[in-house]
C-alpha cells in the first residue's frame, strides 16, 4: 500500500478468505523505458500494423485492468496482426521478444481473426540469463466466427526478471482457441488468461506446463467465461516445483446464465520435488445455469506410491522416475505445438 | 535346490494389519511355467506383489531367493533389473511418456546399454503384430485412455520386449473377451519359447491356459497352498472348482 | 398461544414456523454499547474475568471491519438486533417445570420424545438462555459433565472453562467472533473424562423465538484422552419479517486418541443471518467428525474448521447444503494440517433451487511440519433450475513435498435419464426428482442417526415440493 510501483493483478473472480492471500497478487513494477522491438516473422496471409485494433477494445484480460492502465500510462506500443475472413496462414506467426540484458519494456499485441480464418501464433519471450528488470506484454485477441487460433507462449527469461504476460480473448460463434503455455524460467512470472466464450459453440482449450526452481515465483489466473450456448472449455495445468519455488494457480470456470449446454473442465497436477516449495491452488467453478457440466480435479504432492511401484517394477530408480515424469509433463505440452520449428527449439528442454 | 530360479520358503505376508499369506513354499526352475489358482481373496495377487516388492505388502516371515540372491534385500527396481517382471492387474497411466519410449527406457535400465532405435522399433512392431495391436499405440502415452484389454496387451508387449528371466502374470486374463484372451496367450507363448525363462501365471480361470504348456499347478486357498500338482490339476479345477479345497484351508 | 400462518408463496414449514408472543420475556435494548454489555454481564452474574472479556471483545468488534467477501449482509443492521432475550423461566432438569408455551415448542419439535428414546442427555435453549438441561444418570455416573456454561463457570470446572473459552476462536478472529465474545449467552459445556465412551448421543437444541433478536450460544466440548462422544446440535426459528441473527460459537477440544462426532441439522427460518463459527483442535491420534446439514437461514457463513495439531490426528467433514428461494448459503470447511501423518477427508454436496445461491468454500492448508499428511476433498453441486446459482471456491496451500492432496469438484443437473428411469417404474416426476435429490444428499443422511436422517429427508421433500406445480 502506498507504493505507487506496486500493482494488484490476477484478481480471483470471487474473493475468498483473506488470510489465504490468494484473492490477488501484488507485483512490483520496475522502470519502463519504452517498448521492445518485436522480432516478427509472419506468413503472407497476415498483415501487421502499428495501431490498436478497435475490435479488441472491450476485451478483458486475466491480469486485469491494472495492466491496461500500465500500458496506457507508459504509452506502450501496440502492434496489430490481422488475418482476413477465410484465410488460412501457411505457417506460424512468430513474435520473438528478446529482452537481452535488461528489460524495462511494455508491449501490446492485438490479434484479429476474420471469420473462418486459421492461424498459429508463437510468442517466445527470452532474455540473457542475468537480465534484470520488469517487462509486460498484453495480448488481446478477437476471434471471428469459426476461426481457429493456436496461441503458443513460451516464457524463458532470466531469474532476476519480473515478467507479466497477460492475455484476453473474445470468441465468436464456433471459434476455436487452443492456448499452449510453457513456463521454463523467470524470476517472477505473472500470467493472466481470460477467455470470453461469447459465441454459440465456441471452444477453448489450454495446456500449461511449467518448471519453477530456485526462489522463483509463478502466479497464474485463468478464467473461462461461458456466455454463449454450447461452449466448451478445458484447462490442463501440469508442473513441477523444485527448491524454494512458489506457485499459485487460480483457475475459474464461469457459467453465466444462458450458457446452456456448456461444459468446462479443469485439471491440475503438481509434482512437488522439494520440501521448501509453496503450492497454492484455487480452482473455482461459478455457475448460474442449470444445463451445464463442470468438473475439476487436482492432484498435488509427490509421485503416488502405486505409480512409483509400477515404474520401479520396470527397473527404473527413483531418480530416473522423477526425471522421466518431470520431462513428461513438459513433453505432453510441447507435443501439442503445431509449429515444428518451435518444437525443435524446445527439444533441449525435453531431452 | 541350487538349480532353482526362484525359491520361496514359508513366506508370510501382511497387508495393513492383516496377514494374507500364512507360509507359502515352492520352487521354480528355469524354463518352467507354474500356475497359481485359487478363489477370489485367496492371496494370489499378494504372492505376485510380494515377489515384486510392492511396499504395501509387508513380508513378515520366510524368504525368497532368486537366482541365488536374497530378493527381500533388494529394491523394486533392482528386482526388475535382475530379471523379474510382473504384469499389473491395473497398469498405471503415465501421461507424457509414450509406450514405445517407456519400453525403450526400461530396456536400457535393465541392460545398462544404449538401445539402437531402429532394431528396437523392428522388434516392437513384430511383437505388436503378434498381439494384434495397432502400431500407433507405440506413440500413445503409456496406458492413458487405453481400454482394459489394451492395457493388458501393453503389459504383455512389455513382457515380450523386456524378456525377463521370470515373469509373473497377475490375472492378465481378467476382463478380456475370448478373442483377446487368445491373442494375449499368443504373446505368452512367444515368451515361453525362450528356454530359460520361467513363468508364474496367476489366474482363477483356466481359459488362458488352454494353449499354454504348464509344468506345475498350485492351489492357493485362504493364504495357504492346499495342493500342488502337474498340469492335470488345472482340468480338475475347471471341472469341479475350488469347493473341495475350501474346507481344507 | 397464537399459531401464525406462513406466507402462501413459501413452502409449508408450519412444523417449524409456529411462534409464541414473547410478552413475558425480559430483553436488553436493541443495538450494541458498553452499557448493554455491562447489563448482560450483570444479569448473567459473570465472574470478573468474563465481564472484562466481554468489554474487550466489544472493543475488538468496533474496530474490526466487516468481511469483504461472501454473501451480502447489508440487511443485517446491528442497531436493530436485540442481543439478549431472557425467557421468563429458570433452567430446570424436568420438562414439567418448563413454562407451557416453551415446553409446547419443544414438544412440537420432538425433543422430549427424542430424549426418552435415543439420547443420553439434552439441553434446550429458548432465545438467550437454556430452559432445560438433563443428562441420563448412567452417563453422569461415568463422570461425564453436560451442563450450561454459566453455572459451570462458577463450579468445579471454572478453571477448565477459563483456560479454554474462546482460545480456539479468539474474538480477533473476525467481526462476528468479536460480537460473540461480547454478547454470548447460553449454550453448553461438555466434558468427557479419559477413556469414557458415551454410547448414545447428547443433544442441544436451539430455538430462537423472539423477533429481531440474536442468539449467541457458546458450545464448549472437551473430550479427554481416548474418550468418545457424539454430540448433536439442532436449531430452528419461526419466520419474521425482520432480520434475526445467529452468531454462535462452537469450540471442540479433542484429546489424544479421542473421537468426537459433531452433527448439526440447521433449519433456521429464512430471515436468519447465520454467522456461526465452529472449530476443533485435535491432539495426537484423535479424530473429529463433522456431519452438517444446512437447510435454513437467509444468509449463512459457516465453515467448521479442524486444526490437526497432534501427530496422526484426523478430520472428516461431511455436509449437505440446500439453498432455496431467497437463501444465500455460503458453507464449507477449513482444515489446517500442523503435524505429521495427519489426514483430512471432505465430502460435500450442495443443491440450489428456486433462485437460491449455494457456495462451497473451503481451505486446506498443509504446513511444512505435516509430513506424510493426506487430504482428499470432493464436492458436488446440483443445479435444479436456471434461476439459481452454485459456486465452488476451494483453496489449497501445500508447503511440503511429503504430502498427498487430491481435490475433485463436479457441478451438474439431474440427469433426464435418471428421472425417466424412475418414472418408468411408476413415480411421478416430482417424486422422482425428490428421490434423486435425497440420494444426492445421502452422504450426510447415512451418517446421521435414523430419526435425524428421516427429518433431513423430510426437509428435502418440503424444499422439493415447494417449486413444482
Amino acid at each position: 500500500m502506498g507504493d505507487t510501483n506496486t500493482i494488484k493483478l490476477n484478481t480471483l473472480p470471487a474473493a475468498t478468505f483473506r488470510w489465504l492471500r490468494m484473492n490477488d497478487a501484488s507485483c512490483r513494477v520496475g522502470t519502463i523505458d519504452g517498448s521492445l522491438e518485436i522480432s516478427e516473422e509472419f506468413p503472407c496471409e497476415v498483415c501487421a500494423e502499428g495501431i490498436r485494433a478497435p475490435e479488441v477494445s472491450g476485451i478483458r484480460t486475466g491480469c486485469g485492468r491494472a495492466v491496461d492502465d500500465l500500458l496506457a500510462k507508459e504509452n506502450a506500443a501496440v502492434r496489430t496482426y490481422r488475418i482476413e475472413d477465410g484465410e488460412k496462414a501457411g505457417h506460424a506467426l512468430r513474435l520473438d521478444f528478446p529482452y537481452g540484458k535488461s528489460a524495462g519494456k511494455a508491449n501490446g499485441v492485438d490479434i484479429v481473426l476474420g471469420a473462418g480464418s486459421e492461424l498459429v501464433t508463437v510468442m517466445d519471450y527470452t532474455s540473457e540469463p542475468d537480465a534484470e528488470g520488469f517487462a509486460a506484454v498484453r495480448t488481446k485477441i478477437c476471434a471471428g466466427a469459426k476461426s481457429h487460433l493456436t496461441l503458443v507462449q513460451i516464457v524463458r527469461v532470466g531469474e532476476k526478471m519480473t515478467f507479466v504476460n497477460d492475455v484476453g480473448v473474445h470468441l465468436d460463434d464456433g471459434a476455436e482457441l487452443s492456448v499452449i503455455h510453457l513456463f521454463l524460467s523467470g524470476g517472477k512470472i505473472y500470467q493472466g488468461l481470460q477467455t470470453a466464450l461469447f459465441g454459440t459453440g465456441s471452444t477453448m482449450r489450454s495446456d500449461t506446463g511449467y518448471i519453477v526452481r530456485g526462489g522463483d515465483l509463478l502466479d497464474m489466473n485463468y478464467n473461462a467465461v461461458h456466455t454463449g450456448k454450447k461452449t466448451v472449455s478445458s484447462m490442463t495445468v501440469n508442473g513441477v516445483l523444485r527448491d524454494k519455488a512458489s506457485k499459485t494457480f487460480r483457475g475459474t470456470i464461469d457459467f453465466v446464465r444462458g450458457s446452456a449446454g456448456s461444459a468446462g473442465d479443469e485439471t491440475e497436477d503438481v509434482l512437488l520435488l522439494s520440501d521448501d516449495v509453496i503450492n497454492r491452488t484455487i480452482p473455482l467453478i461459478l455457475c448460474a445455469e442449470e444445463d451445464v457440466s463442470g468438473n475439476h480435479g487436482a492432484t498435488i504432492g509427490r509421485i503416488p506410491e502405486d505409480m512409483l511401484f509400477y515404474l520401479s517394477a520396470r527397473g527404473l530408480s527413483e531418480k530416473d522416475i522423477v526425471r522421466m515424469l518431470e520431462k513428461a509433463r513438459l513433453d505432453a505440452v510441447i507435443r501439442r505445438i503445431p509449429d515444428e520449428k518451435t518444437r525443435e527449439q524446445l527439444s533441449q528442454y525435453s531431452k | 535346490m541350487s538349480d532353482s530360479l526362484l525359491s520361496i520358503k514359508d513366506l508370510r505376508v501382511r497387508v495393513e494389519e492383516k496377514e494374507i499369506l500364512h507360509g507359502i513354499s515352492f520352487d521354480i526352475k528355469p524354463g518352467e511355467t507354474h500356475v497359481v489358482m485359487g478363489p477370489n481373496g485367496a492371496g494370489k495377487s499378494t504372492l505376485g506383489n510380494a515377489i515384486m516388492g510392492n511396499p504395501s505388502y509387508e513380508v513378515t516371515g520366510g524368504e525368497i531367493f532368486f537366482d541365488g540372491r536374497n530378493l527381500l534385500d533388494m529394491a523394486v527396481n533392482e528386482r526388475a533389473k535382475s530379471g523379474i517382471y510382473m504384469s499389473f492387474q491395473n497398469p498405471l497411466e503415465v501421461p507424457g511418456v509414450t509406450l514405445g519410449n517407456f519400453i525403450k527406457t526400461a530396456l536400457e535400465q535393465r541392460t545398462g546399454e544404449h538401445v539402437r532405435i531402429w532394431d528396437f522399433r523392428k522388434k516392437m512392431l513384430q511383437a505388436m503384430s503378434v498381439l494384434q495391436m495397432d502400431p500407433s499405440y507405440a506413440e500413445r502415452d503409456l496406458n492413458v485412455g487405453f481400454s482394459g484389454g489394451e492395457k493388458k496387451k501393453a503389459e504383455i508387449l512389455q513382457l515380450m520386449l523386456l524378456s525377463p528371466s521370470l515373469a509373473i502374470l497377475d490375472e492378465t486374463d481378467s476382463g478380456l473377451d475370448v478373442d483377446a484372451v487368445r491373442t494375449v496367450s499368443e504373446g505368452i507363448r512367444a515368451f515361453q519359447k525362450n528356454q530359460d525363462s520361467a513363468l508364474i501365471i496367476i489366474t482363477h480361470n483356466a481359459a488362458i491356459l488352454n494353449s499354454l504348456h504348464v509344468d506345475a499347478t498350485h492351489i492357493l486357498v485362504g493364504g495357504k497352498l492346499v495342493r500342488s500338482g502337474d498340469a492335470s490339476l488345472v482340468d480338475e479345477i475347471s471341472e469341479h472348482g475350488f469347493t473341495a479345497y475350501e474346507t481344507l484351508s | 398461544m397464537t399459531e401464525e400462518k406462513t406466507y402462501v408463496e413459501d413452502i409449508d414449514r408450519s412444523l417449524y414456523d409456529f411462534r409464541y408472543e414473547d410478552k413475558d420475556a425480559w430483553k436488553v435494548d436493541e443495538g450494541l454499547s458498553a452499557d448493554i454489555i455491562k447489563t448482560i454481564s450483570r444479569e448473567k452474574n459473570d465472574p470478573e474475568w468474563m465481564r472484562e472479556f466481554r468489554l474487550r471483545s466489544l472493543e475488538i468488534y468496533n474496530r474490526t471491519p466487516m468481511v469483504d467477501w461472501g454473501p451480502d449482509i447489508e440487511g443485517l443492521d446491528m442497531k436493530n438486533i436485540v442481543t439478549y432475550v431472557r425467557p421468563n423461566t429458570k433452567m430446570t432438569a424436568d420438562w414439567e417445570d418448563v413454562p407451557e408455551t416453551i415446553r409446547d415448542t419443544f414438544e412440537k419439535l420432538g425433543i422430549p420424545q427424542a430424549e426418552r428414546e435415543s439420547l443420553a442427555g439434552v439441553g434446550a435453549q429458548y432465545d438467550s438462555e437454556l430452559v432445560y438441561h438433563n443428562v441420563k444418570k448412567e452417563v453422569a455416573e461415568q463422570g461425564v459433565v453436560y451442563t450450561d456454561l454459566e453455572s459451570a463457570m462458577h463450579g468445579p470446572y471454572a478453571e477448565m472453562i477459563r483456560s479454554h473459552f474462546m482460545k480456539l476462536v479468539p474474538p480477533t478472529d473476525h467481526k462476528f467472533a468479536a460480537l460473540h465474545g461480547a454478547v454470548w449467552s447460553g449454550g453448553s459445556f461438555v466434558y468427557v473424562p479419559p477413556g469414557v465412551s458415551v454410547e448414545i448421543p447428547l443433544q442441544s437444541y436451539f430455538r430462537l423465538n423472539a423477533p429481531g433478536a440474536g442468539q449467541f450460544e457458546h458450545t464448549l466440548i472437551i473430550v479427554d484422552k481416548g474418550a468418545y462422544l457424539h454430540f448433536i446440535e439442532g436449531c430452528s426459528a419461526p419466520k419474521y419479517n425482520i432480520a434475526n441473527l445467529h452468531a454462535g460459537c462452537v469450540e471442540l477440544y479433542v484429546g489424544e486418541d479421542a473421537v468426537l462426532r459433531y452433527s448439526t441439522i440447521e433449519n433456521w427460518s429464512k430471515n436468519m443471518y447465520n454467522l456461526n463459527t465452529k472449530r476443533a483442535k485435535v491432539e495426537k491420534g484423535g479424530k473429529v467428525e463433522w456431519i452438517s446439514g444446512s437447510f435454513g437461514s437467509h444468509v449463512s457463513y459457516l465453515y467448521p474448521m479442524s486444526v490437526l495439531d497432534g501427530e496422526g490426528s484426523r478430520s472428516e467433514f461431511t455436509s449437505v447444503t440446500f439453498a432455496g428461494k431467497g437463501q444465500n448459503l455460503d458453507t464449507g470447511c477449513k482444515v489446517v494440517h500442523n503435524a505429521p501423518g495427519t489426514t483430512s477427508y471432505v465430502n460435500t454436496r450442495s443443491i440450489s433451487k428456486s433462485g437460491g445461491i449455494s457456495t462451497f468454500r473451503s481451505s486446506v492448508v498443509i504446513g511444512n511440519k505435516a509430513k506424510n499428511s493426506k487430504s482428499a476433498v470432493s464436492c458436488q453441486s446440483l443445479m435444479l433450475d436456471d434461476i439459481s446459482r452454485s459456486d465452488t471456491i476451494p483453496a489449497m496451500d501445500v508447503r511440503t513435498d511429503q504430502a498427498d492432496v487430491g481435490h475433485e469438484a463436479r457441478i451438474g443437473r439431474i440427469s433426464d435419464d435418471a428421472v425417466f428411469y424412475l418414472m418408468s417404474r411408476g413415480l411421478s416426476e416430482e417424486d422422482a426428482r425428490a428421490l434423486i435429490v435425497s440420494g444426492f444428499a445421502d452422504n450426510v443422511g447415512k451418517e446421521l442417526p435414523l430419526e435425524y436422517a428421516v427429518e433431513m429427508n423430510n426437509l428435502i421433500r418440503l424444499e422439493m415440493k415447494g417449486s413444482i406445480g
